[in-house]
């Protein structure tokens, strides 16, 4: 430090609170004094240096605060966010969902026993050279698709036989009469059972399931079908799929 | 917790340059603009270290000329803290690479940048070498010399604060700390050649 002026004396200059009388005299020796000068610059940057390590220590530590905030809330992104193909793999999933939701709407509303029932093979009866002309009044009835006459003529069979029952019954069903139909068509089972014959077996079961569910009884007709798609020897195997045992399970619920 | 409005720019500036609450208003600048400043550092060949580094030299900067005048709100703040982190990168970038092309172009760059943030950069090289300086000084010494010219405590404070005996034997102690420091200063031959050249005007 130079020797006519202390830093008491240069900082009060620096800062204007120097008398004036010493202020006219430090301006003149500033102007020819370059050790002075440096005197001067140093205390001059000194003191900036010190603010500015106040202020040095603030920023450092809102940088921190910062930079830490900013980490947990990226942790916390992470933990919460899922990945881009969870993501995806949740659209495609949503999308399927609402896909699967609105197919069984639509099953759910459409299916009606006759949405099962619609399309159900007719019955022909076999055609035989030797039966063609001794076929009897209710054959020929059915044959001609007159299902009322089969009906009327049924009120004069008075024994059992198998076939007659059997075309009297699909008569029934043709005539919506779902209670009689199965009044019919099981007693060729009953008659099966005592006589361990298998007549109109397999077709019993097909014909009973329209019965049922013209009677709105999805659970015996849900038992026929299940009896034909689990026997792969029936005759009616191929006529109900997986599909079918949905739509009882369906109107069972409804 | 506490919840504090935004500041607007000029609140920002008048809190940093009146040192009141200066805290809120260095948050809010890290909040608002830490992530366009480190995206600038990144896509520039720099990593986040060099952003954590660079931007605290920007804020630093930027303190000294709000505090300075220097800086007045005459363009928004978040392109006054642009352009001297772009300015702060590049002068780094020119250290750190020195090959003719680079150099040519990030100092073709430079010279359309802003000449009094240039200024403030080179004054706050010099200022860093002080503040270094300043670290090497005794705990009490930094103590009284922050609470006096950052702080703004009065002598008097200081004096309770630090349980001196009297207000003339901390001002003893004040001035001996400060000559401390403006020694060292001096007898550093680049901050007294940098001195000089300031002194110079070059």
């Amino acid at each position: 430090m130079n020797e006519k002026y202390t830093i008491e004396e240069l900082e009060a200059y620096l800062v204007g609170d120097l008398a004036p009388d010493r202020k006219k005299d430090l301006d003149a020796k500033l102007a020819a004094d370059a050790t002075l000068q440096e005197d001067l610059e140093a205390l001059k940057i000194s003191r900036e240096a010190i603010e500015l390590v106040g202020w040095k220590a603030l920023i450092s530590k809102n940088q921190e605060e910062y930079l830490a905030t900013r980490e947990d809330s990226k942790v916390k992104q992470i933990q919460s966010r899922p990945s881009s193909i969870g993501v995806w793999l949740g659209r495609i999933a949503a999308s399927l969902l609402f896909v699967l939701i609105g197919s069984v709407s639509v099953l759910f509303f459409s299916t009606t026993p006759d949405s099962i029932i619609s399309d159900q093979l007719e019955y022909s009866i076999p055609v035989l050279r030797s039966a063609e002309s001794n076929l009897d009044q209710i054959e020929k009835a059915f044959q001609a698709k007159d299902f009322d006459r089969v009906l009327s003529l049924s009120s004069s069979v008075q024994e059992f036989d198998a076939k007659t029952y059997f075309l009297i019954g699909l008569s029934y069903l043709e005539s919506q009469n779902g209670e009689k139909a199965e009044e019919f068509l099981t007693q060729i089972e009953s008659k099966n059972l005592q006589s361990s014959e298998s007549n109109y077996a397999d077709q019993v079961d097909y014909y009973l399931v329209k019965a049922y569910l013209l009677q709105d009884k999805p659970e015996d007709a849900e038992m026929r079908i299940e009896k034909i798609i689990d026997d792969e020897n029936h005759t009616y195997h191929g006529n109900f799929n997986l599909f079918d045992r949905l739509q009882i399970k369906i109107l069972k619920f409804k | 917790m506490k919840l504090h409005r935004s500041l607007t720019d000029q609140e920002i500036l008048n809190q940093i340059s009146t040192k009141k609450d200066p805290n809120q208003a260095i948050s809010q600048l890290y909040s608002q603009h830490y992530g366009m400043l480190e995206h600038y550092i990144l896509q520039n060949s720099g990593s986040g270290d060099d952003a954590a580094d660079l931007i605290q030299e920007v804020m630093l900067v930027f303190i000294k000329m709000v505090t300075e005048k220097k800086y007045r709100g005459e363009a928004s703040l978040k392109s006054f803290l642009y352009s001297i982190c772009r300015n702060l990168w590049i002068t780094e970038l020119r250290k750190r690479k020195s090959t003719a092309a680079r150099h040519d172009r990030y100092e073709g760059e430079k010279d359309q940048l802003d000449s009094n943030i240039s200024e403030q950069i080179q004054r706050n090289e010099n200022l860093k070498f002080v503040m270094d300086l300043f670290e090497k000084l005794g705990e009490k010494c930094k103590q009284i010399l922050t609470l006096f010219y950052f702080e703004e405590y009065s002598m008097k404070e200081i004096v309770e604060k630090l349980d001196f005996s009297s207000d003339q034997v901390l001002r003893n102690k004040k001035y001996k700390c400060l000559q401390s420091l403006t020694d060292q200063v001096k007898s550093s031959p680049v901050l007294l050649k940098n001195l000089q050249k300031a002194l110079r005007h070059e």
